[in-house]
């Protein structure tokens, strides 16, 4: 026993000492006001200064911002606190997915105390004070649910220094080279001049590429004039004249790049901080946001740069009624349901978007500014006085500055928000994919755009219809349960009389009991349980906030209905990874424990040296794998190596591994093949179960390694193939980490091409709480590997070796 | 037209090259694996052709090989990819499964042939891929297509050497075997290998991307800044550094540069509390005025260039010169910085204590997990081993079919019952179901009790043990080696874990280290000495876990025999 228990011993004794390290009381006497979303960086010294101001208003609380701690808001994330009941007292959210949030009840509605001190307080916020577009972004069916902050507007960036470089050539196409383009037709133009090529036709600069930046779809589609929700909001319209439009122009704006996947490859992850490849003129047009500034501020103080409004449709430039040239957003601070300390947050939005907060908070920022030689730059609010205030105070010095947030604070007037719904994020998701799937080729522009139209309008059908089915009675399905183990106990209890005679029979099975009780009572509370509620779970709409409701097949149908292609896609992705990654990881764990067999001194190091890839662990892996896929061959260590050899004899371009839709897969394969060296352990297990004197006899009859080999050792082993075969597929149709990691938590990959059952499940399930839906997901994955699996039993019989029965 | 025709000739060609070089691997084999109808001169002559050729295909003065020739794209991977996975797998697996037939076991002396003749494959392959002493001893060794073709013909000469009249010696053929070994080991390295070296890499050395296998740092100057000057102190407890911008009497404002979380915070300090540290910049070398000088960069400004004072010679110390790219080259010497460390751990949120939170938050679930789940697994594995009792078939059936349940099915109703528990945004929903047995692991247990002679229970009960007694003092320890295993992959299995703590935790304070790198990851991806630096640092008590439970490895082997009967 010792020597395992020494080494658990050892671990707990260092844990211990870390927990006593790390260990820290909370103080009684303090309120810990909890905001989450604000991340107090480098660059937010103001907002670090408002904080402590409101701290020292307020003795006694202590204001902690930490957010997620690392990076920014993840939606997620404060989604499953709220209805895991543990959420943050503020949130300071993007305001355009408040009407999704207040919609399921996940917001504190904030005009009731918004009349209770408009009188009283000074502080209070109210529509007045505010531009029109951020207050009803914040609102929602006629409730206040979150008090807009920031504001911001996208604006055209044009580096004037390209814009002489290349006069010339501008001037001999009629293009004046000292403004930048008005038009969408302009645009193309300029863009087509501006692009640069090398030797090989690669990109070396682009001139305009149109989902840089902070350009989107959405951009292009209001300034068409598109309205997707028309009317009561109850539909919604994309597969439009406007949006073809707007589809249309994005593929032109491509094709003078040379094709979307090109410029992505050429955009992709220019490392360094802020936007390097516009400060150094690899880009010299793009649509961004205000923001933006602060970058150039600090990283190209001398970059050259003009701001103007974003270029519209050629036939929208004059004309009365012109729709919208740019869309403005923001973040909003909301006080989510259920928060600890409602009040002292409420005192804490009210101060923090108060024109005295933001004061305090612009004073601190200049005074960073000052400290580091930079122009102060405010930010634009949603509050109206305020900016009037910041626009006095704090002009920039700098014309091309000043200039520029001019140009943005003119555009906030007329800006609108994006499209209010509760279906909002859905489209801008769904946009997002059909844009991709259009620019990629892999889909005609009308096939996209309805898919897309489909799907939005589903999410908004669910929801109109949710609230009209009448809720679920979870006590039937329990007490059907509790039943069903009663019966099984009686059952038990019964047979037991009959099989275990005598007291000597009767001690043993009671013990019997005892000892896999737990195991009863583990498979009740976390696996049979849980299995029988997800499927009650998958016949009812239940967002986990509102009590659940009945739905018959509501959730199944849509799964084989409207999300089929999607739903296909991810099945289809995880039996690809399932059919190619686990044979392939099969034959290389196996090679190699053939390797390790053998039996020369010093076998042990390069056991261990082999196993060393599977003890990294799968976070890291993926990390460390998308740098060495890296599609840049100086960067990539893979296609470095495949620049130099691959690209010299066969003159094949290294692939664009996981940027691209026909290589992700295969990179996650890759991944996959560098850890088999950890399955070499369990074949290297059979190996040695192979018994010497068949060996010997294979050998002194003559066989050479092939044939002992195909005769012998794999027919012996047999047994194990089946064995790692059918739990490596049940793994790779569960596969999550990597794509995970390697997506950037978003999942999909390019064109859905890393799409897997189980992100689709965490999506729905964890990122929009549809319940019902992610349950059915979830039976169908079930159903998918008790299938798969079967299937391989069935094979098994006609190629497993069976040393009992000949 | 012509330009394509031409190159997909050459790629023909080389197609044919390698397919020579292949022939020539699978003749040595043969010979090795004790066909003596094979000579030893037909491998060397057709690898010695297929290198020709492929040298002769690869060599820029060919007008095919100049770099303007088209690219071709790989026409439809889906269909092309699998053939060349399998294509690549399938030798590979040829590979290994001819030298079982002629690596021979036990005798002695090999190491040292094997060594030397590792080494000198590794010196020519960089020989040939560079051409310069200088830049090997530099470490910028990329491998390029004239290095392949060397290390091949090392690899076909080694092997023929190997096969023919001294290879019938043992040292040779060991020598052999470890080669092999060696190679094969290697490939697994490298990408460990390159985490590591790119993590002690000097982020701040203005220096070449690509390759660069011995890890350089820049040689720096250190300096003190009149006007901005840098001054160290203590804020909570913790170092801090920051610039001075403001001075009141006997304090002064400090704006904080390190650590990360606080930079650009204006923080009071007072004067005896603090003391001046200097800035460093990195030593360059550069034609200035005429003149070979050293100098140190100040200031790096946009587009790569870079703002130095000069060091030396005389007539122009101490003067400032902006230089340009391509004009200065940096001064590097061999040598490990922990500087992408030191900044990794920096930019941990300041309530984690520079991630020593996600340290213990994993250690303490790896605890419990491996903990519970050997208590929990042996637990009701012996009582499915050695207990009759009614219902066991049954129960034993269902538990082998949890096997195939897989995991996310059941995630969203158990977060619906550790909300009702209260669980959500704690460790327990994690680590709290192992105590309860693991499906698999109770299987493999119970396997193992099977094994265990009775009359030891038998003596147990007689001398007046009680179940539970046979159970712990009896039992356990006769399937030590099997918990050993268990314990070391739990550990393993539950250091990796993701899915869990992303669905159940959300505070900072409680993440554990897999879950921060992701976050990190997104945040700081593009910085690859900081990411490669946290993917060590998290990869590090795995390891260690590794080295001290290595020898459970090995009774693991025995473990296999028991389930692949």
């Amino acid at each position: 026993m010792g020597g395992v228990w020494r080494w658990v011993a050892g671990w707990l004794t260092a844990a211990v000492v870390l927990l006593a390290g790390c260990a820290k009381g909370p103080d009684p006497d303090e309120t810990v006001l909890t905001v989450w979303g604000v991340t107090v960086g480098p660059e937010d010294k103001g907002q670090a200064d408002a904080i402590r101001e409101f701290e020292r208003r307020n003795p006694g609380v202590r204001v902690e911002t930490l957010g997620m701690g690392m990076g920014g808001m993840n939606p997620q994330k404060l989604l499953t606190a709220i209805v895991g009941g543990t959420p943050p007292d503020v949130v300071y959210q993007d305001r355009f997915t408040i009407a999704d949030w207040a919609a399921r009840g996940a917001f504190e509605p904030l005009d009731p105390l918004i009349e209770r001190d408009r009188a009283t307080d000074p502080l209070t916020p109210t529509p007045e004070q505010y531009h029109a577009g951020p207050w009803a972004e914040a609102s929602f069916e006629g409730r206040v649910y979150g008090i807009p902050w920031l504001a911001d507007t996208r604006a055209l960036y044009w580096n004037r220094a390209v814009f002489r470089e290349r006069a010339a050539e501008l001037r001999a196409a009629e293009l004046d080279p000292t403004r930048p383009p008005r038009t969408w037709g302009e645009l193309l133009a300029y863009s087509r001049i501006l692009t640069d090529r090398g030797v090989k036709g690669e990109i070396t600069r682009v001139g305009f590429a149109p989902l840089y930046g902070n350009a989107s779809f959405t951009l292009y589609l209001l300034q068409t004039g598109a309205e997707p929700f028309p009317g009561d909001g109850t539909r919604v319209a994309l597969d439009t004249p406007e949006a073809r439009t707007a589809l249309g122009f994005l593929g032109d704006a491509c094709d003078v790049l040379g094709g979307f996947e090109r410029s992505a490859r050429f955009l992709a992850r220019f490392p360094g901080e802020g936007d390097p490849a516009f400060y150094d003129g690899r880009v010299a047009m793009k649509v961004d946001g205000d923001w933006t500034l602060r970058g150039i501020a600090r990283l190209a103080p001398d970059l050259d740069f003009g701001v103007a409004p974003p270029p519209v449709p050629d036939d929208r430039l004059a004309g009365p009624g012109r729709p919208a040239q740019t869309w403005s957003g923001g973040f909003a601070y909301c006080i989510p349901r259920g928060a600890r300390n409602r009040e002292l947050a409420w005192e804490f939005v009210k101060f923090v978007t108060s024109v005295e907060g933001r004061a305090i908070e612009l004073r601190g920022q200049d005074d960073l500014n000052r400290a580091r030689n930079q122009p102060s730059l405010p930010r634009l609010s949603a509050h109206r006085q305020f900016n009037a205030w910041a626009q006095r105070e704090f002009e920039p010095a700098d014309p091309r500055f000043a200039a520029a947030l001019r140009v943005h604070l003119a555009l906030l007037e007329s800006a609108p928000p994006r499209p209010v719904s509760v279906a909002g994020r859905v489209l801008w998701d769904e946009q997002a994919r059909a844009i991709d799937a259009v620019l990629r080729g892999s889909l005609a522009p009308e096939i996209a755009l309805r898919t897309a139209e489909r799907r939005v309008q589903a999410h908004l059908d669910e929801h109109a219809r949710s609230r009209s089915r009448p809720p679920l009675d979870f006590r039937i399905p329990a007490a059907l349960g509790v039943v069903g183990i009663l019966a099984a106990s009686v059952v038990v209890r019964a047979r037991g009389r009959k099989a275990a005679p005598g007291p000597m029979g009767r001690r043993e099975a009671r013990w019997g009991l005892v000892f896999v009780a737990p195991w009863v009572v583990g498979f009740l509370a976390f696996t049979g349980g849980p299995l029988l509620a997800s499927l009650v779970l998958s016949f009812s709409h239940y967002d986990g906030l509102q009590s659940p409701r009945w739905a018959g097949t509501d959730n199944f149908a849509a799964i084989v209905g409207a999300d089929a292609p999607r739903v296909g896609t991810a099945f289809g992705n995880a039996l690809y990874l399932a059919g190619l990654g686990v044979p392939l990881g099969l034959a290389t764990g196996l090679a190699v424990a053939l390797l390790l067999n053998s039996r020369v001194r010093g076998i042990g190091v390069y056991q261990a040296l082999a196993y060393l890839p599977s003890i990294v662990p799968t976070v890291a892996t993926a990390v460390l794998w998308v740098w060495i896929l890296h599609p840049d061959p100086a960067v990539g260590l893979v296609n470095g190596l495949w620049e130099r050899t691959v690209g010299v004899w066969f003159r094949i371009d290294p692939p664009g591994w996981f940027l691209v839709e026909e290589w992700a897969k295969p990179g996650l394969v890759l991944i996959g093949l560098w850890g088999a060296g950890g399955g070499a352990f369990l074949w290297l297990a059979g190996l040695r179960g192979v018994p010497r004197e068949v060996e010997e006899a294979a050998l002194l009859d003559g066989a050479g390694p092939w044939r002992r080999f195909a005769a012998v050792t794999l027919p012996l082993l047999s047994p194990l193939v089946l064995f790692n075969a059918v739990t490596g597929v049940i793994g790779a149709l569960q596969t999550f980490d990597p794509v995970y990691v390697v997506t950037g938590g978003v999942g999909n990959g390019p064109n859905d091409a890393m799409l897997v059952p189980v992100t689709l499940l965490f999506q729905n399930g964890f990122g929009a709480f549809r319940i019902g839906y992610a349950s059915a997901l979830s039976w169908l994955l079930f159903a998918v590997v008790l299938l798969v699996t079967g299937l391989q039993f069935a094979l098994a019989r006609r190629w497993v070796y069976d040393e009992v029965s000949p | 037209m012509i330009d394509a025709l031409g190159v997909a000739l050459f790629a023909l060609l080389a197609g044919v090259g390698w397919l020579l070089v292949l022939a020539a691997f699978w003749l040595v084999g043969r010979r090795l694996a004790g066909d003596l109808r094979v000579g030893p001169w037909r491998p060397l002559l057709a690898g010695g052709a297929g290198a020709v050729v492929l040298l002769g295909t690869a060599t820029p003065p060919s007008p095919f090989g100049a770099s303007d020739a088209p690219f071709l794209r790989l026409p439809l991977a889906w269909p092309v990819w699998p053939l060349v996975g399998w294509a690549t797998v399938g030798a590979f697996v040829g590979l290994c499964v001819s030298a079982t037939g002629w690596v021979v076991e036990g005798g002695r002396g090999g190491r040292r042939v094997a060594g030397w003749a590792g080494a000198a494959a590794l010196c020519g392959t960089a020989w040939w891929s560079t051409g310069d002493f200088g830049r090997i001893l530099r470490g910028e060794v990329g491998l390029s297509a004239s290095g392949v073709v060397g290390a091949i013909l090392l690899c076909l000469v080694a092997g023929a050497a190997g096969a023919r009249g001294w290879g019938r010696s043992r040292p040779s053929r060991q020598a052999l075997s470890h080669l092999t070994l060696g190679a094969m080991v290697t490939v697994f390295s490298i990408p460990v290998a390159w985490m590591l070296l790119t993590s002690f890499r000097d982020p701040s050395a203005p220096g070449e991307r690509g390759s660069v296998w011995v890890p350089m740092v820049a040689k720096r100057h250190a300096w003190f800044d009149p006007e901005r000057p840098l001054v160290a102190f203590d804020y909570r407890g913790a170092p801090a550094v920051g610039v001075v911008a403001s001075a009141e009497g006997e304090e002064f404002v400090a704006v904080v540069e390190r650590p990360y979380p606080l930079r650009g915070a204006r923080l009071r300090v007072r004067r005896s509390d603090a003391r001046p540290v200097p800035r460093y910049g990195a030593v360059v070398t550069a034609r200035v005025e005429g003149l070979e000088a050293r100098l140190y960069v100040r200031e790096r400004l946009i587009g790569g260039r870079v703002e130095a004072v000069a060091l030396e010679p005389e007539p122009v110390a101490g003067r400032a010169f902006t230089l340009n790219p391509g004009e200065f080259r940096p001064a590097l010497r061999p040598g490990v910085s922990v500087e992408s460390y030191a900044e990794a751990l920096d930019w941990m949120p300041i309530g984690t204590r520079r991630g020593l939170v996600y340290l213990r938050n994993s250690l303490w679930l790896a605890l419990m997990t491996v903990v519970g789940t050997l208590l929990g697994s042996s637990f009701v594995a012996y009582g499915f081993a050695r207990h009759r009792f009614p219902g066991r078939r049954a129960l034993f059936a269902l538990l082998l079919s949890t096997l195939m349940l897989p995991g996310a099915v059941t995630l969203l109703p158990r977060f619906l019952l550790w909300r009702a528990l209260g669980g959500i945004d704690t460790l327990v929903p994690i680590w709290l179901p192992s105590f309860f047995g693991v499906a698999f692991y109770v299987f493999l247990l119970r396997q193992f009790f099977l094994t265990v002679p009775r009359d030891l229970e038998d003596a147990a009960t007689i001398d007046g043990c009680s179940p539970l007694r046979t159970y712990w003092s009896v039992m356990l320890p006769q399937v030590k080696p099997a918990l050993g295993v268990i314990g070391v992959w739990t550990f393993m299995s539950s250091w990796n874990d993701f899915l869990g703590p992303l669905v159940f935790v959300s505070s900072p304070d409680k993440l554990p280290v897999s879950y921060a790198l992701q976050l990190f990851h997104d945040d700081r991806g593009s910085e690859v000495g900081l990411t490669m630096a946290f993917a060590t640092m998290a990869t590090l008590p795995v390891f260690l876990a590794f080295l001290v439970g290595r020898r459970w490895f090995g009774s693991g082997l025995r473990l296999g025999r028991h389930y692949s009967r």
